[in-house]
């Protein structure tokens, strides 16, 4: 007897991808910030080991496989973690701090198959040092309070490598860019 | 959409749910603070949801401390649901409005209002390429002047300003 197969069904937002940046629909964000899009360049850190932080949301189960950021120009001597949290700020994954390659280059790093089940998240970096440049996605309007209108949050809290739990991050205070940074997804799971 | 729909916290005007203004001006235009264009009047920024959701604030980012505004929102035929009433700006930062739990039906216009008393009041707002204002025409956006107060019942017009302030609605949830 033939097997009838179903087609899968999955509910996603539309032109969810597998790597999902800030621009992405799941960022909250991404409706401001697609608009000063052409504010980015290049940007050190502004303090050593300081994290930033940006929300996103899922709808459906996605596993995350590898997380990302895109080095500036020049020196590559500042170490670089990345990582997602909860909304409750405990971790679920992150890179662990890697030394930074490739200059003006996309930088991937593995990390534990990790299911996000649908809600809230943020995608937080943090730098070791404050020398390399940072490919800056976007730059705050003037202030970092502008920054916090775009609910981009910060801390004065040192945070290299991410910690588990974070100290829960505030509106942004210190920094005036937004780093490329993304995060690599499957969807394992049916929605 | 199914239900259980999670959906980010907080969107904006500029968003898939408001004037797509990328898709009328091809430069882009720019994002970044600006001066009122004209005391007293009040912009009105069309937003739509494809399912019904519930709203519990709108936002702005005032860039200095400059004079009066009144933060708003209507809906679909007009009437006020929330009004802040005029307020001294006092500093820069986001100002916001709490809304008590608006529920905004699907695919109906709700209009976010915005207006400030001075031409040197400063907020986020996006202009037109080359502040040419027929850029802001295919948008929906709509003015009213002598606005400050908002009134009781908007009456909007074609507007003629290149920009469009920058306004954030925070959604407790989709049903």
């Amino acid at each position: 007897m033939a097997i009838k197969t179903l087609p899968r069904r999955r509910v996603e937002l539309p032109g969810a991808a597998d790597i999902i940046t800030p621009v992405d629909a799941e960022f909250g964000s991404s409706g401001l910030l697609r608009v000063g899009r052409a504010t980015g360049g290049i940007s050190t850190w502004p303090t050593t080991k300081k994290p930033i932080g940006v929300p996103f949301y899922l709808n459906v189960p996605r596993t995350v496989y590898k997380l990302g950021w895109r080095n500036g120009s020049g020196t590559m001597t500042d170490s670089f973690d990345l990582g997602v949290y909860d909304a409750a700020w405990n971790r679920k994954v992150a890179g662990g701090g890697t030394a930074r390659s490739g200059a003006s280059a996309w930088q991937w790093v593995d990390t534990a198959d990790t299911l996000l089940i649908p809600g809230k998240y943020w995608l937080v970096a943090a730098n070791l040092g404050v020398t390399a440049n940072n490919s800056s996605a976007y730059s705050a309007v003037g202030s970092a309070a502008a920054w916090a209108f775009a609910t981009i949050f910060d801390s004065t809290t040192d945070s290299y490598p991410l910690p588990d739990p974070l100290s829960a991050l505030t509106a942004a205070a210190t920094f005036l860019f937004l780093p490329v940074m993304g995060i690599a997804l499957r969807s394992d799971a049916i929605g | 959409m199914p239900k259980n729909y999670k959906v980010p916290e907080y969107v904006w005007n500029t968003s898939i749910f408001g004037p797509d203004v990328l898709a009328v001006d091809a430069g882009g235009g720019a994002l970044g603070n600006g001066v009122w264009p004209t005391a007293n009047k009040a912009l009105y920024i069309p937003v739509r949801f494809p399912v019904s959701v519930t709203l519990t604030e709108i936002a702005f980012f005032a860039a200095n401390g400059t004079g009066n505004y009144d933060l708003g929102l209507y809906d679909d035929t007009y009437q006020p649901i929330a009004r802040s009433g005029s307020t001294a700006m006092t500093a820069a930062g986001t100002k916001t409005l709490a809304i008590s739990s608006y529920r905004a039906k699907a695919a109906t216009n709700y209009w976010c209002a915005l207006a400030l008393s001075s031409t040197s009041g400063q907020v986020l707002r996006w202009l037109a390429s080359g502040s040419d204002a027929r850029f802001v025409l295919p948008t929906g956006v709509m003015m009213e002047t002598s606005a400050l107060p908002l009134p009781s019942a908007m009456t909007g017009v074609t507007p003629v300003d290149a920009l469009i302030p920058i306004m954030r609605l925070q959604v407790a949830g989709w049903t």
